[in-house]
């Protein structure tokens, strides 16, 4: 169905989320995001994309609690939804199985010998 | 250190347009991230705050936005554009057919009207255009004087307080100029008071208004003419001499923008009017080829007049009988709305605007009713479509707008396509009517303006109907037919009928009217004038061509070709004065045209005398006239005018009466004319009756002899009068191209028409064709049955539009003198044509249904 493909940066933001589960909200994601692959990212950048996945059904959402910087402001915390982790498997799935059909590569090292 | 707090305002900003849904969260994340950030710096830290901020913004989580697609007028009207495209997408003939009409319906009345808004907006850019007004005299003949007197301007400033300003305007005819090296003829010359450019609103480019003319050697010129002039150079300061200031050099005070082309004054130069004779001669009642223009009130005009009148006859001792009454024309009027003597100004012609508009609005509702019925044809197709919506709970309020707004997605639509067709009917507008009018709605946005308005009004003129007919279907009959359903379907096709005769009558109506049009147009062109006009060449004369005016003559009897060589003050094709003419017996006299030639002007425009005989050379000091059958009529009656004395300025004899021929154009009647045989004269042309068949030679000989006689003027200008004649015929000649292009729009749209209903009956009849056809009936008779209709259809409409055409061509046609006869054949043919066009096009989709084998349409049921 049209709408429901994981893009490369949703499924980043999607792990993100499997990964921090309990706490994944806006600034945590960046934050381990940028802790995993160094990819600094705006706030706004993963806010928009948490919720296009939520729009596609692959994570849920709930307010949670809040702290002392936050104002009183509660935080909304994602949690990834069995389709988004079937989405997130087979898009592993792809992988693995194109990483397979890769032939024994052998690498021209000119320039060493 | 104080505690630092994310700037206040840059929360608001998010307050502002974000979504409640997502506030609390995005700024919480957003408080976090700036206490986060306050730990390790806290460098330009507001302005990154506010630069997310904004980052945050986007569609999603904007509250306006998402107002706007939860609307459920956005949601029905996403539905609507989804059925449109789908109805149309199923039938996309009928779909296309539609589309086309309306759009060139729009598109030929959007044309009509750009034209008719142009020509009527002439002078409008004048900032106090309101408040002039050109000061005419009428001197008790047929027309008015559009000119008067020089001396008019100044007395009517300083004795008429209600005139606020005043400026006059003097046209130089047939002057050259020079600046260094070249010297050119100009036309657009004018002298002018200082004042003109201060009551117009000319743009100045260089210099002051106010003092520009003052210095009474100043002249002003236009942007093209410094150019043509002093090419790059400063303008400013520099001279020019002129043919007509003997010597004297003038300098440039100021330079304006080209005129706009809606002026109806069009010029080149200004020169400035206090070199133009000495202050008493500027005072006189003198060269009454003055335009006066002046600045007043509207409610003033009458008391002006009045004023005028009564200061003239005091300070002249005239009486109250005296004839004097000036003429005082608005200037947006001059140039459609006027028709009086000695007016040069640049003239449109009022009656081809309304001729034009009248064809765009016939063109547009003839689109319009095809429109109507195509949908109401269409419509009746989902007959069991509104039957269900009703069922499961429609109102006919929603389904009437439903309707509505589909008609509404396809008048858009169509009127996006007619912005496209005037974009490329550009350039041929341009050729056609001469005018340099933009048509592309991004240089014109008035377009865009008026097609808004049409396409409105359209859907309010052809929208309403067809939802009111469609929504009226009730469920339980459309899905179950009862009696009263058919009775329904058939007081549609009544309306209908109606709509189709109408479309018919006013077809007819055009097409008659179109040949009409362009039959008397021919006629005029073609109509004998009464003398020769296609083997002369002018030669107009200055002063500077008239000092060696003999030697001229002279050169050009040599050359082999030239037939005849005739000096005259006058030629046919322009303008001749008109004065009173007295006879011995009536001091009262006859207004005529008068003008002086020698005896050579009759042979030389083959002119025939019906009685008496040309100017005899034999007694040189005789005054002598020469008189037109009609002035022979209007001051001899039924006495022989031969002998006869004439008083005009000094009494002469008649000794010759010419044939009646048309000296100006066939748009006038044949107006009285006094030829008086002058050999002391300013002559204003020279005429050359030259061999068609020698024309190069002799024009390369004309030239070569100028260039002896005159070596340092420019090279002398000549013309052929026919040519002349075309000018006088240029507003005709646009008008018949344009009438045809339109009457093709029509004849196509017509049978776009036609051929719609036609497809439609044949498709309802299919199966009772099919069943016909099994039990045995022929194809040309099956044909005859679906035609039978229409001409009944055609037949009421003829009976409606023939007699229309005629009311309406003997209406137009009674304003020209000269009048083709209405041949009783156009109205044959064009009913033919009428009938021949309906035939063929409801007779190939007819034939089409006729010939199909009945099993393929019978299989169905």
């Amino acid at each position: 169905m049209k709408g429901t493909h994981l893009g490369e940066f949703e499924e980043l933001v999607l792990l993100t989320t499997a990964v921090v589960d309990g706490n994944a909200y806006t600034v945590s994601i960046v934050a381990e995001i940028e802790k995993n692959t160094g990819r600094k990212l705006t706030l706004s950048t993963v806010h928009t994309a948490l919720v296009r996945l939520e729009k596609k059904g692959f994570v849920h959402s709930y307010m949670g609690g809040t702290t002392k910087e936050r104002g009183g402001r509660r935080r909304r915390l994602y949690k990834i939804t069995a389709p988004g982790y079937s989405a997130l498997n087979k898009a592993r799935e792809t992988r693995t199985k194109m990483w397979e059909m890769i032939p024994e590569l052998s690498f021209d090292f000119k320039g060493l010998t | 250190m104080k505690e630092k707090y994310p700037p206040r305002w840059a929360d608001k900003i998010l307050e502002w347009y974000c979504l409640e849904y997502y506030l609390e969260e995005v700024q919480g994340d957003l408080h976090e991230w700036y206490f986060e950030k306050l730990k390790h710096s806290s460098r330009f830290l507001n302005l990154r705050y506010f630069l997310l901020v904004l980052r945050y913004f986007s569609l999603v989580r904007s509250k306006s936005f998402q107002k706007l697609i939860s609307n459920p007028n956005y949601l029905s009207m996403k539905k609507i554009l989804l059925i449109t495209y789908r109805n149309l997408k199923k039938d996309k003939i009928s779909g296309f057919m539609r589309l086309t009409n309306l759009a060139f319906g729009i598109s030929v009345f959007l044309l009509a009207l750009v034209y008719a808004n142009y020509e009527l907006n002439y002078d409008r850019f004048h900032e106090k255009g309101n408040n002039i007004y050109r000061i005419g005299q009428d001197g008790g003949g047929t027309r008015a004087w559009a000119a008067g007197p020089i001396g008019l301007g100044p007395f009517a400033l300083e004795n008429v307080p209600d005139v606020k300003s005043m400026a006059r305007f003097i046209p130089v005819r047939e002057t050259w100029m020079k600046a260094g090296e070249k010297k050119l003829y100009e036309n657009g010359v004018f002298y002018v008071d200082s004042s003109a450019l201060t009551l117009f609103s000319y743009e100045m480019v260089q210099g002051d208004k106010r003092t520009a003319l003052s210095d009474p050697w100043s002249i002003v010129l236009t942007e093209s003419m410094a150019k043509k002039y002093f090419g790059d150079e400063d303008p400013m300061g520099k001279t020019m001499q002129l043919l007509v200031d003997r010597g004297e050099s003038r300098k440039v005070t100021g330079v304006i923008k080209d005129v706009p082309p809606q002026s109806h004054l069009q010029f080149d130069f200004l020169c400035s009017i206090y070199s133009y004779g000495d202050e008493n001669y500027q005072r006189s009642w003198r060269n009454y080829f003055v335009y006066t223009y002046i600045e007043a009130d509207e409610e003033d005009l009458s008391n002006i007049s009045e004023q005028l009148k009564t200061e003239f006859l005091t300070r002249y001792n005239g009486s109250e009988d005296d004839y004097f009454v000036s003429v005082l024309t608005p200037i947006h009027k001059v140039h459609l709305f006027t028709n009086q003597e000695k007016d040069n100004a640049d003239h449109g012609n009022a009656y081809y605007v309304y001729i034009l508009f009248s064809i765009g609005a016939f063109v547009l509702i003839i689109s319009c009713i095809n429109f109507i019925n195509l949908t109401v044809i269409k419509g009746l197709d989902r007959a069991k479509e509104v039957g269900l919506r009703k069922t499961v709970g429609a109102f006919r309020p929603q389904l009437i707008a439903q309707f509505m707004s589909e008609n509404m997605v396809l008048l858009v639509f169509a009127g996006m396509c007619s912005l496209l067709i005037l974009l490329m009917v550009e350039p041929f507008f341009k050729e056609l009517s001469g005018l340099d009018l933009p048509l592309n709605f991004i240089s014109n946005p008035q377009i865009l303006l008026t097609l808004t308005a049409i396409v409105l009004g359209l859907e309010l003129i052809s929208g309403i109907y067809p939802a009111v007919v469609l929504s009226n279907f009730k469920p339980a009959e459309i899905i179950k037919p009862l009696g009263s359903t058919s009775m329904k379907l058939k007081k549609i096709g009544v309306i209908r009928k109606i709509l189709i005769i109408a479309q018919f009558s006013l077809s007819v109506i055009l097409v008659i009217g179109s040949i009409v049009v362009y039959s008397q147009l021919s006629y005029l062109k073609e109509q004998d004038l009464g003398f020769e006009k296609d083997q002369i060449l002018l030669v107009k004369l200055n002063w500077s061509l008239s000092q060696k005016l003999e030697a001229l003559k002279e050169e050009l009897a040599k050359i082999p070709g030239i037939n005849n060589v005739s000096l005259s003050e006058d030629v046919p094709g322009y303008r001749i004065s008109m004065e009173t003419v007295q006879t011995l017996g009536n001091p009262e006299g006859v207004m005529s045209r008068i003008t002086a030639s020698d005896e050579n002007f009759l042979d030389t425009y083959n002119m025939e005398l019906s009685a008496g005989e040309n100017f005899l050379t034999s007694s040189p000091d005789q005054r002598q006239f020469i008189i037109n059958e009609t002035m022979a009529a209007l001051s001899f009656g039924d006495r022989d005018p031969i002998g006869q004395k004439l008083i005009w300025r000094d009494t002469g004899q008649v000794v010759g009466v010419v044939k009646d021929f048309n000296f100006q154009s066939l748009h006038s009647e044949v107006e009285p004319l006094t030829i008086i045989r002058n050999l002391d004269i300013n002559w204003g042309y020279v005429s050359i009756q030259f061999e068609p068949q020698s024309v190069d030679r002799v024009l390369s000989r004309i030239n070569e002899s100028s260039q002896e006689i005159y070596p340092d003027l420019p090279r002398m200008e000549t013309t052929f009068l026919d040519d002349r004649f075309g000018q006088l015929y240029l507003a005709e000649n646009r008008l018949q191209s344009i009438v045809w292009a339109f009457c093709l729009i029509t004849i196509v749209l017509t049978i776009s028409g036609i051929f719609g209903v036609a497809s439609y009956n044949a498709h309802k009849r299919a199966k009772e064709i099919a069943i016909r056809k099994v039990l045995g009936a022929g194809s040309s008779e099956m044909i005859w049955q679906l035609l039978k209709g229409f001409v009944v259809l055609l037949g009421s409409a003829l009976l409606i539009g023939l007699p229309g055409a005629y009311y309406l061509a003997t209406w137009w046609l009674q304003d020209f003198a000269y009048q083709v006869s209405i041949n009783p054949i156009i109205f044959v043919g064009a009913a033919m044509v009428m009938l021949i066009l309906i035939f063929a096009s409801s007779g190939l989709v007819t034939f089409k249904a006729t010939n199909t084998n009945p099993a393929t349409i019978l299989k169905n049921e």
